[in-house]
């Protein structure tokens, strides 16, 4: 009962709060990004500053690459938001909803991000009293932990009904020998096996201030380093230790469905975000083709791979190549889907054209016009602040710095 | 035939949202989101002498969005000729005059710009999205698409097949066939009720004539809106219009425009395609909700975020303010259910759509309608203040980057005339009280015909007299 009175008069000044300081909204400053490092070890960044709605993100530094018992960080990212140390998970969801705020936690091989959408005025409400002890002080109850066993195989079975997915678990599950290929989601044989000891030791070990990073759109880095240097570290953990770095293996993994398309990744080893190699990379993965920017088009014309394989097979199909960044790796590749029985041939010829642009390289027209998708898909995708805020988080993390557009370029 | 098998990759990232999934209406079918951005530069708007209107926003970035936003859908049609707009959208990238498809493709990907198209039921759009000093090439490419389309016989008949494959990818998509049903029984016998792809015999027969005939009955200036947003100037795109556009005559006499004028009537009324071996059925139900420019559409998307939406795969379901995810999520009658208010320029659907089973389905239906019931007579104020929170945090969300800016502007162009403000658009939701959106519920609401549409096993759905009697209660 005495709950549920401080509840009430709670959400009701969250209610009121919202339209207190409705025009004071930011104007529209530079967006470039700002930086800095604060005392506990928390790194805060921002761009976009003048954007209308607001997008935190807290990242945390560790992913499924780091699960000692599979699947660990899929349990992670579904109890999130349940009971910790301040608040119920009734408390929280009810708090958001009366912030008019939404939450949406992805987990990664390499980051957790925790990203909330609100109005700029309730971000620090909603850090302090919502987001800090979400991440920083769940207590993954044994209860919660059981009864979410349902949810992770329900969203198991979503993910799995998209062939792309099952694609890129089984391209880094052949590419990379050690954890890092290990599965983003839980292994059906680890579902329920994850207990509140092995959540809370993961949680300790991982979870802590030098290894997180507090990035933000719609915002000003003021407002965000206020909101940051009230934490104390809790956790014992210290920064993150430098691993080795996943080697790439060349190996093979197939996934028996029952369908008429064949969907296929060849892959080749990529770049680490901080490898100068990247945007050669990327370049290169616009050259052979990426996805096409038109609606409904020939696909001839954005990438040399696709135009290669039309003319010597007959075939319906579709190439894409992909360049994923890590922080101490990275995975190049193609992918390639065609109908069942021509997909033998188109493969074939996938193959011999990269194998032919290894050797004897690609035309000064074919890699000036990858540059310049290069560069538009870079310049767009600030625009977005949904994208920036993520962009922003993981460069932060992972290189230390973050980049502009025209630093890029 | 070239590589039509697109597939998009992931990013190897998996999402878990705590908040319930927002809309995920297709664009076609979804246009209920009003919103401009604050403390942005002003909307300028400039008619030319042949009407075309130019409306754009500086934010003085290095990319842009450019198009067209024409005031031509599947709604100006009739059972002949329905299909056309769509079809037209889709020989849209398909060579000019002065460039062929191929010459196209590569001039605009060399560029690094986007050039996309669609359809809805009362608006057609093209637009580009490139650097901002590539405005000038992005607009001409526009101006050639729109008025100088080869529509030649052989691209014609492929894309014929290629939108027959189309519609049967949307009929496996039930979401989309239900939609498609509830249009045709709330609108039936109006040019709303007719589909955006059009009947598979229309499709077989439509040729260059009809494609012809369309483009210049409805591709007219006075009934098109450049618009743009990014790092655009508007004397600059002014210029442009005026260059690319401004030579066009509008062709309004042409059989002028009555079909626009003409009422399409809402029917409460059922329609359902029972299938058992379906393992979920899919149903719409809506009552009449109002056009865009009507003062109550506000209040009625308060109460649509009242209600709110809820799928499986959202967390704590069980602990949401909103009355109706709660029961669902903890009594688990339903895999997912979206509440929805589409809006036309005249009429429009608000209701809800659910999914359930068989053996679920009728409590499912039964809980709708309490939630329904419970709007109309027993909303708090907190429920109304938290709704209108969510509403304008969604709203500010959803205007993120230049493309969904552009769209907002020349969706307002064409539905308002002009672009609402902000602090105008704020200060209208902000100004919602718990007596304005009973006062609407009790308008549309209560003891108001619905229409209903459903597919999958529908045995145990509620006969259409049980639903219709459940729109009012009875109190002692």
């Amino acid at each position: 009962m005495y709950r549920g009175i401080i509840l009430k008069q709670q959400l009701k000044t969250c209610a009121n709060k919202w339209f207190a300081s409705q025009a004071a909204a930011a104007v529209q400053e530079s967006s470039s990004p700002k930086l800095s490092e604060l005392k506990n070890g928390l790194k805060v960044v921002t761009a976009n500053q003048g954007a209308y709605g607001a997008r935190i993100t807290l990242l945390v530094k560790t992913g499924s690459k780091d699960d000692a018992a599979p699947g660990l960080t899929h349990c992670i990212q579904a109890t999130s938001g349940l009971t910790n140390n301040k608040n119920t998970a009734f408390l929280t969801t009810q708090l958001l909803s009366a912030l008019g705020a939404e939450m949406e936690v992805i987990a990664g091989r390499e980051n957790i991000m925790y990203t909330v959408g609100c109005n700029p005025n309730v971000v620090k409400d909603i850090l302090v009293d919502v987001l800090y002890p979400v991440v920083l002080g769940a207590k993954f109850p044994w209860w919660e932990v059981r009864d979410v066993v349902s949810l992770m195989k329900y969203q198991k079975a979503i993910a799995e009904t998209d062939p792309c997915y099952l694609l890129m678990e089984s391209a880094h599950k052949a590419s990379f020998s050690n954890s890092f290929g290990s599965p983003l989601l839980c292994p059906d044989y680890m579902m329920g096996q994850h207990t509140t000891e092995m959540l809370v030791s993961r949680h300790n070990s991982t979870f802590n201030l030098k290894n997180m990073v507090l990035a933000g759109t719609g915002i000003s880095q003021d407002v965000l380093i206020d909101a940051g240097l009230g934490l104390e570290n809790l956790s014992t953990g210290k920064e993150a230790e430098q691993t080795t770095a996943p080697k790439f293996v060349s190996s093979e993994v197939h996934v028996e469905k029952p369908s008429d398309l064949v969907h296929a990744a060849l892959t080749f080893p990529g770049a680490s975000l901080n490898n100068k190699n990247a945007v050669a990379l990327s370049v290169l993965q616009h050259a052979m083709g990426s996805i096409s920017s038109i609606k409904r088009s020939s696909g001839m014309n954005h990438g040399v791979v696709n135009a290669a394989v039309e003319s010597a097979t007959n075939a319906v199909f579709n190439t894409s190549t992909f360049s994923l960044n890590y922080a101490d790796t990275g995975l190049f590749g193609v992918h390639v889907v065609a109908q069942k029985n021509d997909f033998a041939k188109v493969m074939e010829t996938t193959a011999a054209q990269c194998s032919k642009i290894a050797s004897s390289g690609l035309s000064d027209t074919a890699i000036e016009a990858a540059k310049q998708r290069l560069k538009a898909k870079i310049c767009m995708s600030t625009e977005n602040s949904s994208q920036t805020v993520e962009d922003i988080a993981v460069q932060a993390a992972t290189i230390g710095t973050v980049a502009t557009p025209s630093k890029i370029m | 035939m070239a590589s039509s098998a697109v597939s998009r990759l992931s990013n190897a990232l998996r999402r878990c949202t705590i908040q319930p999934s927002r809309n995920i209406f297709p664009r076609r079918m979804q246009s209920n989101q009003a919103a401009v951005k604050v403390n942005t530069p002003e909307t300028r708007v400039t008619q030319l002498a042949n009407g075309l209107r130019v409306a754009s926003e500086d934010s003085g970035i290095s990319t842009c969005t450019v198009g067209l936003w024409i005031d031509a859908g599947s709604r100006y049609e009739t059972n002949e000729n329905n299909g056309t707009a769509h079809f037209l959208e889709h020989m849209a990238f398909k060579g000019t005059a002065n460039r062929s498809q191929l010459d196209l493709e590569l001039e605009v990907e060399n560029m690094g710009a986007h050039l996309n198209a669609y359809t809805s039921r009362e608006q057609t759009v093209y637009y580009a999205k490139a650097f901002s000093k590539d405005l000038p090439r992005a607009v001409e490419i526009l101006s050639d698409i729109i008025q100088n389309s080869t529509l030649g016989e052989a691209e014609i008949e492929r894309e014929r097949g290629v939108i027959l494959r189309e519609m049967e990818e949307i009929e496996q998509n039930q979401q989309e066939v239900v939609f498609d049903y509830l249009h045709s029984t709330a609108y039936q016998g109006t040019s709303l009720g007719l589909t955006i792809l059009g009947p598979s015999e229309n499709i077989k027969k439509i040729n260059r004539d009809d494609l012809v005939k369309y483009i210049k009955q409805h591709y007219n200036p006075s009934r098109m809106v450049l618009a743009a947003a990014g790092g655009v100037e508007h004397d600059k795109l002014v210029n442009l219009a005026k260059e690319f556009f401004g030579t066009t005559v509008s062709n309004d006499s042409y059989e002028a425009t009555p079909l626009k004028l003409a009422p399409c009537t809402f029917t409460g009324s059922d329609l359902r395609h029972r299938n058992d071996h379906m393992p979920y059925v899919h149903v719409a139900m809506a009552v009449e909700g109002v056009g865009w420019e009507h003062p109550d559409t506000i209040p009625l998307m308060v109460a649509n975020q009242i209600i709110g939406s809820w799928d499986r795969s959202s967390t704590n379901g069980a602990h949401f303010p909103n009355p109706l995810v709660r029961r669902m999520a903890r009594e688990g009658l339903c895999v997912s259910f979206q509440s929805f208010n589409t809006l036309y320029t005249d009429t429009g659907l608000w209701g809800i759509y659910f999914v359930s089973d068989n053996e679920n389905i009728y409590d499912c239906t039964i809980r709708v309608q309490d939630e329904w019931m419970r709007l109309c007579t027993e909303l708090t104020d907190l429920e109304v203040s938290r709704a209108t929170n969510t509403l304008l945090t969604n709203m500010a969300l959803m205007l993120d980057g230049t493309t969904p800016i552009c769209e907002d502007i020349g969706r307002q162009m064409l539905c308002y005339g002009r672009r609402i403000p902000w602090p105008e658009m704020a200060r209208r939701i902000a100004y919602i009280n718990v007596n304005d959106v009973k006062k609407v519920l009790g308008k549309y609401v209560w003891d108001a015909c619905p229409a209903v549409a459903s597919i999958g096993p529908t045995e145990a759905l509620p006969d259409y007299s049980n639903i219709r009697a459940k729109m009012y209660k009875v109190f002692h």
